[in-house]
């Protein structure tokens, strides 16, 4: 299969947000086609010289090689969003520090050996993944031989070559039990199988390597898209390795470690080592940590050009002034000290804040299709320890009589600011998984109805203070723990008062969220609320869904048999069982149409079994961009997965000068 | 005086090294660990861990082992080799972040101090030789809302004059342009420009609370019959005050040096977190949050050492000055 030809029945779910033509055509252009694009771009362009001024000012003075010999032979042509732009600007923006990679792994850190394309949507398979480092790849008819083709020519940002050694490099470093998956960046799991075998890879030429699965896999190149490279800076790493150091001991206590894998994840830190080469637009000159801002310039190396073959980033450097405190934050958007941001403050609640002051500091927003389920799911545990609680929660109608009970409205209005539509756990209506049905049953807000199932769930009898009895003859009632995500208070707070009107008891419990993780994974609690993920990434992040992962907090025990191979915890029942040969099933499947009717029918299984309660689905979300700033696009899919806003490329922003 | 420094000097090992255990202690009390922080964090984010990476990051970071173990490997590192371990947030030994972190510290507690005193001894002097004058009152108000409002406010409350009256940029202590600059003039006055906020913010609290102290100390005194002895003697009046009731009075001064510091380090980590200060504060609040428990272990572990060397100070100071405590000491 070639990806080029493919390209032209993909985007089935592309949302009609820009003409279909464009999207086409981006697709065919990055996927490094050679045909001729009859689409025009959709300005009329400047010339811009092919380079920014700054770079082709080292070209003149002979201290950088020119632009043709910086770029690959063919380098990846990105179309922009609305616009050809103009070279120069700093992006300003802002980080938390440590702790909040994240960001800078959003906005400059987003070049994965294949990409997602930038109206994702979540469709399975590779639907949406389009080449990135790779020139292009091929894969055989079951998925399970994948080769790549890198590109000739391409550069790190120190100016050398990438190779298939550094994907060699990278491979060693992952099979080396000392480090992988301690090492920020360095892990097997991409590379594993269903069956925890590494994949077989095989060297083809200096461009050219092949990995090869024992068995089908049919969720590897959407999770290469979520950001893995598939390489290393191997005549940068190599002097902290000791195969290739021999004096690595003294470098490694010189710098003040103890082991040199310490130095390793140190030096392999593209935020805060500059020294570290890199694909990416931007780097790193200086690092976090050093001074109260992370600074990036633009990468001379950087191997990706406009429709008209400038090369890019357009915008010279980008700057993230750490601020703790997201509330200051909010301060310095309001003073219009910030560019382009969808982090840290960009809540319901600032929302009428930044409208007032968008005018005065010259931004507006731009919208995000959320990446949530729910804003809150409630998870009865249904592998409690306790039988008589396992019994009354598993009892189907006893969760749907709770459901009734919730007046999901008033929670909506009251504490989400009116943002948000009552609906169970459920994959957002611009998913291609999307089920009304699957979303709205047991919504509405029926006191009667809740009784009604509360009742054949057999709990009818009642004490003299008008609670229900369980099957010990004892009143039922439970406790929810609550990590404390905004809004689970006051969620709490109601739903405590509307079961209490059907006669259940829960009592909230608020408690820091490291407690919650280790009462959860001790299968503790009686009931937990968290965030629903799953909203559009519903291949991906399927735990929601069926309980395949230890996330799925409504199922420690099932969770568990299913990772342990049924070595621990217990048997689920017939159904879900079910949907766990579907969910391997749909693993080792590469046909995107295939996985996807797969899915499905585990979406309508999980629909039946009704695992959780959802309250709210939220509304979309929003960032913030200067009037100044553009080709951001005003529709952009919320997801880590995708690294939002990375996936539109960040590289053709520009900046008014 | 020899041997009261030596028996002072000698209360440290046993009070320093109560102060490491009790303090790693408790940094391992909140339930959970690093990993479990990580966990959590990731999952804010939408990501999840692997049962297995987890169990060999819990492996690499060596929290497998039990409490004591952990203890001991930590403080013998730093004892027999200076080695203050590594930050798992941070990925580089801790003794690196505090090489960029504690001169800032530093510089912003003793300008601080020399504010607090500079503004303090003049305003506390005055209000007690002119007790219930109009300027008595007013110093008297001012000290008294110093010391009610909360620092984290009086912050976020000059931020907000800074930046919507003098489109000052927020928080840091340098502005943009300097940030990334090498040290020149032109950055130190910067920094000056910027220092003022933190330095007010963190010394108002302590001005109103030493005006207030000095005011009663000198208070007692002036009534006192040597004073009285000495005016009718006809000594001047400055004379007077300087020399004998003021020196008596200027104790608690000294005496606070000692806590002078760790007042700052746990008053500023508010403060410097709202005002983003490249100081401790901050990274000490974060390590802890994250129980990177070596990073926050190794701080509290240094403003320890601080506090009681500063307490020996002002015990020392204290001795030279008063010849009660001197003597008392013997």
């Amino acid at each position: 299969m070639n990806r080029s030809a493919k390209h032209r029945r993909k985007f089935r779910h592309g949302p009609a947000l820009r003409g279909l033509a464009l999207v086409l055509a981006a697709g065919l252009v990055v996927a490094g086609c050679t045909e001729a694009d009859p689409e025009e771009g959709p300005t009329t362009s400047v010339d811009l010289g092919g380079e920014a001024p700054a770079l082709a000012a080292l070209v003149e003075s002979g201290d950088l090689p020119p632009v043709e010999e910086r770029l690959p032979a063919e380098p990846v042509v990105v179309t922009p969003n609305e616009s050809l732009g103009q070279y120069g600007g700093t992006w300003r923006t802002v980080t938390q520090g440590p702790g909040d990679e994240v960001w800078f792994q959003r906005t400059i850190g987003y070049e994965p050996i294949v990409r997602w394309i930038p109206e994702w949507t979540g469709a399975p398979g590779d639907a949406e993944v389009i080449p990135n480092i790779a020139e292009s790849y091929d894969v055989n008819e079951d998925g399970t031989v994948y080769t790549f083709h890198l590109r000739e020519g391409m550069r790190w940002s120190d100016g050398e070559p990438v190779t298939t050694a550094d994907v060699q490099l990278y491979y060693d470093l992952v099979s080396n039990p000392e480090i992988t998956g301690t090492v920020d960046g360095i892990s097997d799991s991409i590379v594993k199988g269903s069956t925890g075998e590494l994949a077989a890879l095989e060297i083809g030429d200096d461009y050219t390597f092949t990995l090869t699965f024992p068995e089908p896999s049919g969720v590897f190149l959407p999770s290469l898209a979520e950001g893995t490279s598939l390489m290393v800076p191997r005549h940068y790493l190599e002097q902290f390795l000791p195969d290739y150091n021999a004096d690595l001991d003294a470098l490694v206590e010189s710098e003040g470690f103890t082991t040199w894998a310490e130095l390793l994840a140190a030096k392999y830190d593209a935020w805060t080592n500059p020294d570290l080469p890199v694909l990416n637009p931007w780097m790193v000159t200086e690092p976090l940590g050093t001074s109260t801002a992370v600074v990036a310039e633009r990468n001379p190396y950087y191997w990706k050009v406009d429709t008209e073959g400038n090369q890019l980033p357009y915008i010279d450097t980008v700057r993230y002034t750490v601020m703790n405190e997201p509330e200051v934050m909010l301060a310095a958007a309001i003073q219009g000290d910030i560019d382009m941001h969808v982090r840290h403050f960009n809540t319901a609640v600032n929302k009428p804040v930044l409208a007032q002051a968008r005018e005065e500091a010259n931004f507006d927003f731009f919208n995000l299709i959320p990446g949530l389920a729910n804003e809150m799911v409630i998870m009865l545990n249904l592998t409690h320890q306790d039988p008589v609680q396992r019994e009354i929660f598993n009892n189907l109608d006893f969760r749907i009589g709770l459901s009734y009970a919730i007046n999901r409205e008033e929670i909506v209005n009251t504490v989400y600011q009116r943002q948000g539509t009552p609906s169970q756990v459920s994959p957002q209506p611009e998913s291609p998984f999307y089920s009304e049905a699957l979303s709205t049953q047991y919504t509405e807000y029926d006191v009667d109805l809740a009784n009604e199932a509360l009742d054949r769930a057999g709990y009818s009898e009642r004490d003299a203070q008008g609670r229900r009895l369980g099957p010990d003859g004892q009143p039922i009632t439970f406790t929810v723990d609550n990590p404390g995500q905004p809004g689970f208070d006051d969620s709490l707070a109601l739903i405590s008062g509307y079961w209490a009107e059907v006669g259940i008891t829960m009592t909230p419990n608020s408690m820091d969220r490291s407690l919650y993780e280790e009462r959860r994974s001790a299968n503790i609690p009686d009931a937990g609320v968290w965030l629903a993920g799953g909203g559009t990434d519903v291949v991906q992040n399927p735990y929601w869904y069926l309980p395949v992962s230890n996330r799925a907090d409504y199922a420690q025990l099932w969770a568990t048999w299913y990772t342990t191979n049924g070595a621990e915890g217990e048997a689920p029942p017939e159904a879900t069982q079910q949907q766990m040969e579907l969910y391997d099933e749909l693993r080792a499947t590469f046909d995107p149409d295939r996985q996807a009717e797969l899915m499905t029918q585990i979406l309508e299984i999980s629909a039946e079994q009704f695992y959780h309660i959802g309250t709210v689905l939220p509304a979309s979300g929003y960032g913030i961009v200067s009037n100044d700033f553009h080709n951001v696009p005003e529709l952009i899919p919320d997801s880590y997965r995708v690294a939002t806003p990375a996936l539109t490329n960040p590289e053709q922003y520009w900046m008014s000068q | 005086m020899l041997t009261f420094m030596g028996r002072r000097l000698l209360y440290m090992v046993p009070t320093l090294f109560a102060i490491s255990l009790v303090s790693f202690l408790i940094i391992q009390l909140p339930p959970g660990d690093y990993i479990t922080t990580l966990v959590a964090q990731m999952e804010n984010d939408g990501q999840s861990l692997d049962a297995a990476t987890i169990e060999a990051l819990r492996v690499r970071y060596g929290l497998d082992e039990p409490f004591i173990v952990q203890y001991w490997l930590w403080i013998s590192n730093i004892l027999f080799h200076g080695d203050f371990g590594q930050s798992f947030q941070w990925n580089q030994p801790v003794a690196v972040l505090l090489e960029r972190t504690l001169p800032f510290t530093i510089l912003l507690t003793f300008s601080t101090l020399l504010f607090t005193w500079v503004i303090a001894f003049p305003i506390g002097i005055y209000s007690a030789v002119r007790q219930y004058s109009p300027g008595d009152y007013l110093a008297t108000t001012i000290g008294f809302l110093g010391l009610a409002i909360p620092n984290f406010l009086l912050a976020l409350g000059l931020m907000y004059v800074a930046l919507f009256v003098f489109g000052q940029s927020v928080g840091g202590l340098f502005s943009p342009e300097y940030e990334t600059a090498p040290w020149s003039l032109a950055k130190m006055g910067d920094l000056l420009g910027h220092l003022w906020i933190p330095m007010v913010v963190l010394g108002t609290a302590g001005t109103a609370g030493l005006i207030r102290v000095l005011r009663a100390n000198l208070l007692d005194e002036l009534r006192k019959p040597y004073v009285v002895a000495a005016r009718s003697r006809g000594l001047s009046e400055p004379r007077i005050l300087l020399k004998y009731p003021l020196r008596v009075a200027v104790n608690p001064f000294l005496s606070t040096i000692g806590w002078v510091l760790p007042a700052l380090v746990s008053g500023e980590i508010i403060v410097s977190q709202v005002l983003s200060l490249p100081t401790t504060g901050p990274l000490l609040l974060g390590a802890l949050r994250s129980q990177d428990m070596y990073l926050a272990g190794a701080v509290i572990f240094i403003v320890s050492v601080l506090t009681v060397v500063g307490t020996l100070l002002s015990d020392i100071l204290l001795a030279k000055l008063d010849p009660r405590v001197r003597l008392g000491a013997k």
